[in-house]
């Protein structure tokens, strides 16, 4: 899997999303990779913050 | 003896104090709001005017920094929930009540989702039930393209490119900056 491939799937392999065998070769890229490495560490951060303020609304409501 | 205290032996002091503070603090809202955003001013003058309310409150001077920090953006970010509520408000047809609300602090879950929601109004209708459905909800793509009856890889690609979106916003990334 290349970067641009690794960038495409990584929200679905966060939110347990993708294809398993997709999931292995994304897994393989990121030992790899530091710079989606990194990129999957940030996107992971914004996605747990989104998730932190929607069950905030939920609780609120 | 406090910080505000020991710096300010003439009123000079104080004066140059405040001028030094004044372009920091800019900086700071800038990073929350834009660059070019126009209430930049307003806001930097507000934070000042905190700071002068309550340096006395501050002992540490290594701690300035930290404690600006804290100031600023629990100040930008009560000034985001207000403005929101004037414009729930205003589009409710009631006028607003100007009773002050007491300073939320950035722990506060509830603010959090305040200022999301600011950040979040920066997509379309379409992208921010989506974005609610993935993060609120937790459905899978497939669940998602039922509901807004478009194919699953729309789905996947319109979400990613809203989080792309979001990622660059401003206030999302100063407060991922911060919690790093």
């Amino acid at each position: 899997m290349n970067c641009r491939r690794a960038r495409a799937y990584m929200e679905a392999y966060l939110m347990s999303d993708l294809d398993p065998k997709l999931a292995e070769q994304l897994e393989r890229h990121l030992k790899t990779c530091h710079f989606c490495q990194a990129a999957c560490e940030d996107l992971r951060r914004l996605i747990d913050l989104l998730q932190r303020a929607f069950q905030q609304k939920r609780l609120s409501a | 003896m406090q910080y505000a205290e020991r710096c300010f032996a003439t009123e000079y002091a104080e004066q140059q104090f405040f001028a030094s503070l004044r372009p920091r603090i800019e900086r700071m809202v800038r990073r929350y709001l834009g660059s070019v955003d126009e209430d930049v001013e307003d806001l930097t003058q507000e934070c000042l005017i905190r700071v002068y309310n309550s340096l006395e409150h501050l002992r540490d001077a290594d701690k300035l920094d930290p404690w600006l920090q804290v100031l600023v953006r629990n100040t930008v970010f009560t000034w985001l929930r207000e403005r929101r509520r004037e414009m729930e408000i205003c589009s409710l047809g009631l006028e607003a009540d100007t009773e002050a609300e007491p300073c939320a602090s950035y722990e506060d879950e509830t603010l959090l989702y305040i200022v999301l929601q600011e950040v979040l109004q920066t997509l379309s209708e379409e992208d921010r039930q989506m974005i609610e459905m993935r993060y609120g909800d937790g459905m899978r793509y497939h669940e998602i393209a039922q509901a807004m009856q478009i194919n699953e890889e729309a789905v996947r690609k319109r979400i990613n490119r809203a989080l792309v979106r979001l990622r660059t916003h401003p206030i999302v990334k100063a407060i991922l900056e911060e919690d790093g």
